[in-house]
């Protein structure tokens, strides 16, 4: 559905260092039918690592986009988005807050850090795979995302059904 | 240094003089009138007698120079118109005329007898011829005496001037006048050629002798006497009377004066009383140190009335009902205490009946309250006793005593009532001060306690709501994971199990959405509590959020809610908007078979808003009007009303923290009301 003939998948990161949550988001996607690729890293440098494909993730893809927890070890997502978007390689790349937290100060925080979007885990599973088929809708075929300057494109983008 | 004291002592003696003579000539004033008086009018009567003696002397000396002079004459008279006429008829001149028929006397003789003869018709008078050279027939014809010595001397001398001389003569007072009497032209042959005649070669204007004229001034001395006496008399008796009525006015002025200082003295001693009074009025009332208070007041009236030798202040106990020694002066306190009867019981009773002062004139025979031998032994006769009362209450008595025997005055017992009165007042204060301040003292200690108190409660406070946020959201969490595994199994094994799963599965389902509700409302529960977005609020624009998120229950209850128009005040719209939500909700919650019908007011009563949200629904028992606002109470099975318990202890904390009051009225059945307060 996202896949487009003859190009590759489109690439999702998720940085989660909950199994429990990495799972439900696996297993939301599975039940949504989306079949696209999601690379998981459990704490922020690891995420900035991949991203920058660094050490073990030197053939790491570059995602088309990033989930991002905030309650993370070693280096917190509200770091995580800091460092990706003063990166002139990473900071197209839309980062999609998914997190538990409702606290005010960090919606707030996320956005002043140039989050493109701030979403709260639902609690039910229904839900949190509604809010994912959304998220998956909305950034990988609703909006328009540049292209990227590094040849792989993201022409999923146009792709249709996404 | 010894010259200057010595000057000194001198000078202060003059002054001391000087003072006593000013103050006996003030004090002796009647006394001092009649010494000048005296001395005056005995100047008067010397002045007087000098004068009048000196008249009596001019008078006779006029008179007698005029006898003398008519006697010359006469005699003179007698020569040239008698002598010298009938002598040469043959009629013998002779001092001896009386023998002979036709003799007459010659001048001498003839003035002699006519002296005589104006003796003997006048007593005081007396008329002498005398010379150096008398006729022989003559027996008193020389002088007799000094005077006529002296008169016969000084007229040889100056024959023009008579000599006079006033004197005693014969022991009686006299004046003594002499003149010449010259040789006439006729008379010297005569002298020269009588056969007897001393003297034969007389010359005209020679001075043959002496005319003296004696007048006694007993007379006229005698009525100058009389005179003067009438006079002293006269002036006696108006100085006697005049010195009367003068010592009478000075009497009278005298007794005013001494009338007047009395009534200044006593005025002052009035006002000095006053201005004591006064000062222990002031000085009672600038401490409250009970025994400052009566040292003070000891000492004031000590000052005051100097006759007061001691005094003593004893003061009831009134658990033991005695009176008990506290304060005293001019004793030795700690003898005084010792020595001080106690017991006296009942006298708090006797002293509220009697309540008046206690005067004793003599202790020492009635020693009531102390020994005899103490009485004895500090000197201490007469006592006044005034009980100390201050609102109407018997305080205690404060006794003066005094050295000598000693009647209390009206004047006396009303000022130490006074001071008893103002020393009660100031016991009072005192008494109320110690035991305000020990009140005080136990009042700031529970208060303490108590601020600590809320203090603590405070902190504990804000950490449950601390701890109920982090917890709340915390659990969310593994809630999360619950709840949504749960839901991922029943989506997949569903119907591919057995039934019991499906029904575990069922259970774990609704406990998890359970949870999720008393999680979320636990977490509105401890968001309520900042007061940072107070603002001014127009309830009706809260009132439409509020029905707007209620919007799907209203409908699908098809209730009716209505409302009057709501005020604005000062608040925190999101939780008002809570409270309103939550109220409705309930409101709808619990309703009958009927379609709920809701309806919120709001009238202004004593500076505060009164909210009411009145449903027709199922009520609740009135005995349970304070427990719905209890958290996780509830009044009914979850089975039939859904909830957390939490949603009116999201109110009553909302309207709490408005500094509101939150309640609710019901009868069973019948409909609820449920109010709110919030300051206007």
């Amino acid at each position: 559905m996202t896949q487009t003939s003859g190009e590759r998948p489109v690439e999702i990161l998720l940085v989660e260092d909950n199994p429990g949550d990495v799972r439900l988001t696996l297993e939301a996607f599975k039940e949504a039918r989306l079949a696209n690729r999601l690379s998981v890293v459990g704490d922020g440098v690891e995420a900035l690592a991949y991203l920058r494909r660094e050490g073990k993730f030197a053939s790491a893809v570059r995602p088309d986009m990033i989930l991002l927890d905030l309650n993370l070890p070693k280096k917190s997502g509200l770091e995580v988005l800091a460092d990706v978007k003063v990166d002139d390689k990473l900071r197209r790349t839309p980062v999609v807050i998914l997190t538990t937290s409702q606290a005010e100060q960090d919606i707030s925080r996320s956005y002043d850090l140039y989050a493109n979007c701030y979403i709260t885990k639902p609690v039910g599973f229904e839900e949190f795979m509604n809010v994912i088929k959304s998220i998956e809708e909305f950034w990988l075929a609703t909006v328009q995302l540049p292209l990227d300057e590094s040849g792989f494109s993201s022409e999923f983008a146009k792709s249709p059904g996404c | 240094m010894r010259t200057m004291q010595f000057k000194d002592t001198i000078a202060a003696m003059a002054a001391a003089v000087r003072a006593f003579g000013r103050d006996w000539v003030y004090q002796r004033t009647v006394f001092a009138l009649t010494l000048i008086f005296s001395i005056a009018a005995a100047v008067t009567l010397w002045h007087l007698s000098h004068l009048s003696s000196r008249l009596v002397e001019t008078g006779a000396l006029q008179a007698t120079s005029i006898y003398s002079q008519s006697i010359t004459d006469l005699r003179t008279f007698y020569n040239s118109e008698v002598v010298e006429r009938v002598r040469p008829s043959g009629v013998e001149v002779t001092h001896d005329y009386a023998a002979k028929k036709t003799a007459i006397p010659i001048p001498a003789t003839f003035t002699i007898e006519f002296g005589k003869h104006i003796s003997e018709k006048n007593s005081g008078m007396q008329i002498r011829l005398y010379s150096d050279y008398p006729f022989p027939f003559r027996k008193e014809g020389g002088p007799r005496d000094a005077f006529e010595r002296d008169a016969l001397a000084e007229l040889r001398r100056q024959p023009d001037k008579p000599f006079y001389r006033f004197e005693d003569f014969q022991g009686r007072p006299v004046l003594r006048y002499a003149t010449a009497v010259p040789l006439k032209a006729g008379c010297v042959a005569c002298h020269n050629s009588h056969p007897e005649s001393p003297k034969t070669d007389w010359k005209v204007g020679e001075i043959r002798g002496v005319q003296e004229i004696i007048q006694t001034l007993d007379g006229a001395a005698a009525q100058t006497k009389a005179g003067l006496k009438d006079t002293f008399m006269m002036l006696a008796a108006m100085g006697i009377l005049g010195i009367g009525g003068l010592g009478i006015v000075i009497g009278r002025i005298r007794r005013t004066s001494v009338e007047l200082e009395q009534r200044m003295k006593e005025r002052s001693a009035a006002e000095a009383r006053l201005e004591a009074l006064h000062e222990i009025n002031l000085a009672s009332t600038s401490t409250l140190d009970l025994r400052a208070v009566l040292d003070m007041l000891l000492q004031k009236s000590d000052e005051l009335l100097p006759f007061i030798a001691a005094t003593t202040v004893r003061l009831l106990n009134r658990q033991t009902g005695e009176l008990e020694p506290v304060a005293c002066r001019n004793l030795d306190e700690a003898q005084w205490k010792a020595e001080t009867t106690r017991g006296e019981h009942g006298l708090d009773r006797l002293l509220e009946q009697k309540n008046k002062p206690l005067m004793v004139l003599n202790a020492q025979s009635d020693p009531r309250s102390l020994s005899l031998d103490f009485l004895r032994r500090h000197g201490l006769v007469s006592y006044l006793r005034v009980p100390l009362t201050a609102q109407k209450r018997v305080l205690g008595v404060i006794t003066f005593f005094t050295g000598i025997e000693h009647l209390f005055t009206d004047e006396e017992v009303e000022f130490l009532t006074a001071i008893g009165a103002q020393a009660a007042m100031a016991i009072y204060n005192a008494q109320l001060y110690q035991e305000t301040a020990a009140a005080k003292g136990e009042l700031e200690k529970a208060n303490a306690t108590l601020q600590r108190q809320a203090l603590d409660l405070a902190r504990s406070n804000a950490e449950l709501e601390q701890f109920a946020y982090v917890a709340s959201h915390d659990l969310q969490e593994p809630l999360r994971m619950v709840a949504s595994y749960t839901q991922l199994l029943a989506r997949r094994y569903r119907g591919k199990l057995d039934a019991d799963a499906d029904d575990f599965i069922g259970y774990a389902v609704t406990g998890v959405n359970r949870m999720q509700g008393l999680i979320h409302d636990l977490l509105e529960y401890s968001k309520v509590g900042n007061t940072d977005h107070f603002a001014r609020i127009e309830c009706t624009g809260v009132l439409k959020q509020a029905l707007g998120n209620l919007n799907t229950v209203i409908q699908d209850s098809g209730a009716a809610v209505t409302s009057d128009t709501l005020p604005a005040v000062i608040g925190d719209s999101h939780q008002l908007a809570q409270l309103f939500q939550n109220l409705i909700g309930n409101a709808i919650k619990f309703r009958n078979h009927a379609a709920p019908r809701v309806h919120i007011s709001a009238r202004r009563e004593h500076g505060e808003w009164i909210f009411m949200v009145r449903d027709n629904g199922i009520g609740f028992d009135p005995q349970f009007a304070d427990r719905i606002f209890v958290i996780f109470q509830r009044l009914h099975s979850k089975e039939r009303y859904v909830g957390t318990g939490i949603g009116l202890a999201i109110c009553k904390k909302i309207v709490e923290r408005h500094n509101g009051r939150i309640w609710a009225e019901s009868t069973a059945g019948e409909g609820a009301t449920f109010y709110f307060t919030i300051p206007a």
